[in-house]
């Protein structure tokens, strides 16, 4: 038999302990008022957004260390007809403290999109329904009274509702808080990059390939014969495709950076499913790319075995 | 802070422009090359182009550092975005911590008053 001093008691700490409980869950209650209209944002949308932009800042990193490698040759190209040598004829056309900016802003935006990640784990509602599972249980102990099984199921799975709620709601403010800047972000990188073979990194590029081609013009007017005319020109076609081809891997680039700033775009407008076909363009623009690099790296091997005397 | 925003915003439309003009210069002189069977005006032509290039990748480079800049500026809102997610995430992990907490509390609650009880 307990004492009436020990009912009494107990029967004030389970009626304080649901006064908290009513607390705590009060305001996230209200959220569902305020926000019953919202679209969820889909977590499975995420991981793909997240893998689409390592891949582009991989492609990035890739194409601007070739670019600058490039580059840097054709700096040694006009050092040869200067009279005297200087330090100022060479540098480092994309540098490198500007490049890790890139990489840091992909870092920031993956960042972003991992917390995003976390905040809709389904793991999070089933966290908070065994923890309320627990206080019903612990509740009904302390009252000395088992709970009616209907209320306590009801209870733990509208506290797990509403945490649900409030993580969708968090996450979705959070996207459409995030979205001007990562258009921002990505329509700079773009208008970085160049939109046609005239403007940006792709101008800088071309030129630098103008060289290359004159180089093989002088060396056709010098050479003797049709046969030797011929090897020239042959040569000089081989590097109009390594032109193309460069050409068509920075294009391919801004592309990928477009897509992934759609896909931010229709994640912050609730479109999930649109979102990750977008995202699997990426991919397949990453496919692409990677057939043409091998290509061009077969090409430039079979080259140097025929230059082998 | 707004002027030195807008002398940048100048400086970065002077130099586009110059980077245009120069990579304009750089196709006309290759079109030219292209037309020329002499080989001394072609050696010419080509160091001419060199020269060009050498000035569109330091144009180039200038307008690539500045971009970066306004990337990095622009970043910020994400940043920003990030910093509430990662609030919003501690306030869920809070009411899951006080859960836990209550019902800890609840049971050296009921095993106080056991102890009463027995008194």
């Amino acid at each position: 038999m307990q004492s009436i001093s020990s009912l009494r008691a107990r029967g004030i700490v389970a009626s304080l302990v649901g006064r908290l409980a009513s607390r705590m869950l009060l305001p996230v209650a209200l959220l569902t008022f305020a926000t019953g209209c919202a679209t969820a944002p889909d977590r499975d949308a995420i991981p793909a957004f997240r893998s689409g932009a390592a891949t582009a800042n991989q492609q990035l990193q890739t194409s601007f260390a070739d670019i600058n490698r490039f580059l840097r040759e054709r700096q040694i190209d006009r050092a040869a007809s200067l009279q005297s040598l200087d330090e100022e004829a060479f540098f480092t056309p994309l540098a490198p403290e500007d490049v890790a900016k890139w990489s840091r802003a992909f870092g920031l935006i993956d960042t972003y999109a991992a917390t995003l990640e976390k905040i809709l784990d389904p793991a999070r509602r089933d966290e908070a329904e065994k923890a309320l599972e627990e206080l019903g249980n612990k509740i009904g102990e302390v009252r000395g009274e088992e709970l009616p099984a209907g209320v306590a199921a009801g209870f733990t799975q509208l506290g797990g509702l509403l945490i649900q709620i409030k993580a969708e709601r968090d996450a979705l403010a959070a996207i459409r808080q995030a979205d001007p800047s990562i258009q921002g972000v990505f329509d700079t990188m773009m208008t970085a990059i160049g939109a046609d073979p005239d403007n940006g990194v792709r101008g800088m590029v071309g030129t630098s390939w103008g060289d290359v081609l004159g180089k093989i013009q002088v060396e056709f007017l010098g050479a003797n014969g049709a046969a030797a005319r011929r090897d020239v020109a042959v040569r000089f076609a081989a590097t109009l495709d390594q032109r193309d081809a460069q050409d068509a891997d920075l294009a391919s680039l801004r592309r990928s950076l477009g897509l992934l700033a759609s896909a931010h775009r229709e994640l912050a407008a609730g479109r999930e499913s649109d979102a990750r076909s977008l995202i699997a363009l990426i991919q397949d623009e990453y496919r692409v790319y990677r057939e043409r690099m091998e290509a061009l790296r077969k090409s430039s091997e079979e080259k140097s075995k025929e230059n082998t005397p | 802070m707004s002027e030195n925003i807008a002398d940048s915003g100048q400086m970065n439309d002077g130099i586009r422009q110059l980077n245009q003009s120069l990579i304009a210069q750089h196709r006309a002189l290759s079109r030219k090359l292209g037309k020329t069977t002499d080989m001394a005006s072609a050696q010419a032509i080509l160091l001419e182009m060199q020269e060009i290039n050498f000035r569109v990748m330091i144009s180039g480079s200038l307008l690539f550092k500045q971009t970066t800049a306004a990337i990095d500026a622009r970043i910020q809102g994400v940043i920003e975005a990030s910093n509430e997610l990662e609030k919003s995430l501690k306030q869920l992990r809070r009411i899951n911590d006080i859960l836990q907490a209550t019902s800890k509390f609840l049971g050296l609650v009921d095993k106080v008053l056991d102890a009463i009880k027995l008194v």
